[in-house]
């Protein structure tokens, strides 16, 4: 069977109706793909050399991210954040409390001020980056176990000197 | 809405009528045929009727753009890219921006582009095409393998071998089909250059529908899908769509009764 391995010069649709224009490939031998892909061609000719598109990527950002960074800057990061936690992060609660309280107050920083007030009272902030801090990381967990290490080995030398 | 659900009914009807021709004929009884075929209630002939049951008349037959939503790419974690300074300069269309360094894909395009590429799987199965899953992450062989096994299709998901496609005769010692449509679930090899079977499906000219990462280029691939290849979630994802597709279209095949 006749074929083309010029990947390089036009696509694969361009090639075989070639050789089937020509007659170097037989209307029996077309492949099955040919009909599907005139009657739905790709939104773009898949050409090895198609030039490139100059678009430029742009940022994305939004205007609660001066929230979030002020936020980040005195608190930081509670460590790794997993995708699949359902539950907002701190900086997620803060900005709510921000949004719910941002009537109240004309001056940005007095209302910084409030929410993280206010939020202190409620201790839902602190408490639960305290919790996430305790359940998910990784040096808490090392410091934990090496703790109950060191308790086992020392009631097993305590037991091996009473047997004694 | 309408017009499809029009075209669906039109569609169902003249299988009927095919069906009760091939019966007709089946009997060879020419009298009764031919007084049955008076007593059809439409004036359709058989090549309109031929028109009506070929499938590439519909812009979605076998139903694949029902199979996903947008959210449930993005549930999927579909639109996470990779960092902006592996971007592929091809791949700027398809991208929505860059968050803090990182890209992210529009994934409107994205449902789109996917759509396309299970709608010409589909017809592919449908019309008993061999379908080659590929991917090359050690990760993510067990997903590609078991979707591929589901959809009664082929996988390779191991190490790519030079010239199984270019010299297939030598190396399985005989003449051999090729596949007829080639998915790819990453366009890249762990050495993060283009896999092999990008270039080699284009030189036998097989078409190839690849899930395109932001460092991918996706020039050669016939039909390209911007979107995240290495998440989990994304692969089982994309693996579960096109093996739906796949049996979408061959449940269709085995509906129709071949003539």
């Amino acid at each position: 069977m006749a074929s083309s391995r010029l990947e390089r010069i036009g696509s694969i649709y361009t090639r075989v109706r070639g050789l089937l224009r020509s007659g170097a490939m037989k209307q029996e031998d077309k492949p099955i793909w040919y009909d599907v892909y005139e009657a739905f061609p790709p939104k773009i000719e898949p050409f090895h050399g198609r030039k490139v598109p100059d678009i430029a990527v742009r940022n994305i950002l939004y205007p609660e991210d001066i929230i979030r960074a002020k936020f980040y800057e005195r608190y930081g990061s509670s460590g790794q954040i997993s995708l699949t936690n359902k539950y907002p992060t701190p900086c997620q609660n803060f900005l709510d409390k921000y949004r719910e309280m941002e009537k109240d107050y004309a001056d940005e920083n007095e209302l910084f001020e409030a929410v993280v007030k206010v939020l202190q009272e409620e201790k839902s902030m602190f408490s639960s980056n305290e919790q996430q801090s305790r359940d998910t990381s990784m040096a808490s967990m090392f410091t934990s176990v090496n703790k109950e290490i060191s308790q086992k080995s020392k009631i097993n030398i305590a037991n091996v000197l009473s047997e004694k | 809405m309408i017009r499809t659900i029009t075209n669906r009914f039109s569609w169902k009807f003249g299988r009927c009528l095919t069906q009760t021709c091939s019966i007709t004929s089946d009997t060879s009884h020419c009298q009764n045929a031919t007084a049955l075929k008076v007593n059809q209630p439409t004036e359709l002939k058989e090549s309109e009727l031929k028109e009506i049951t070929n499938p590439l008349r519909f812009p979605d037959y076998f139903g694949v753009r029902n199979l996903f939503r947008l959210k449930d790419l993005f549930d999927a974690k579909v639109h996470y890219g990779h960092k902006d300074g592996t971007l592929h300069p091809n791949m700027k269309p398809y991208i929505f921006g860059s968050r803090l360094g990182h890209i992210i894909f529009d994934l409107d395009k994205t449902t789109e582009l996917l759509q396309d590429a299970l709608n010409f799987t589909a017809h592919i199965a449908y019309k008993g095409g061999i379908i080659l899953f590929v991917s090359h992450y050690p990760q993510h062989t067990l997903t590609v393998e078991n979707a591929a096994k589901e959809a009664g299709e082929y996988a390779h998901a191991r190490e790519w071998d030079f010239h199984l496609l270019t010299n297939s005769e030598k190396i399985y010692k005989g003449v051999t089909r090729l596949p007829d449509l080639i998915i790819m679930v990453s366009t890249l090899n762990p050495q993060m250059q283009e896999h092999t079977a990008v270039r080699d499906a284009a030189k036998m000219c097989i078409p190839t529908i690849g899930i395109v990462d932001s460092n991918s280029n996706p020039n050669l691939i016939t039909y390209p899908v911007p979107g995240n290849d290495d998440s989990p979630t994304a692969v089982q994802l994309y693996c579960n769509l096109f093996r739906d597709a796949i049996l979408l279209g061959k449940s269709k095949k085995s509906e129709i009764p071949s003539s």
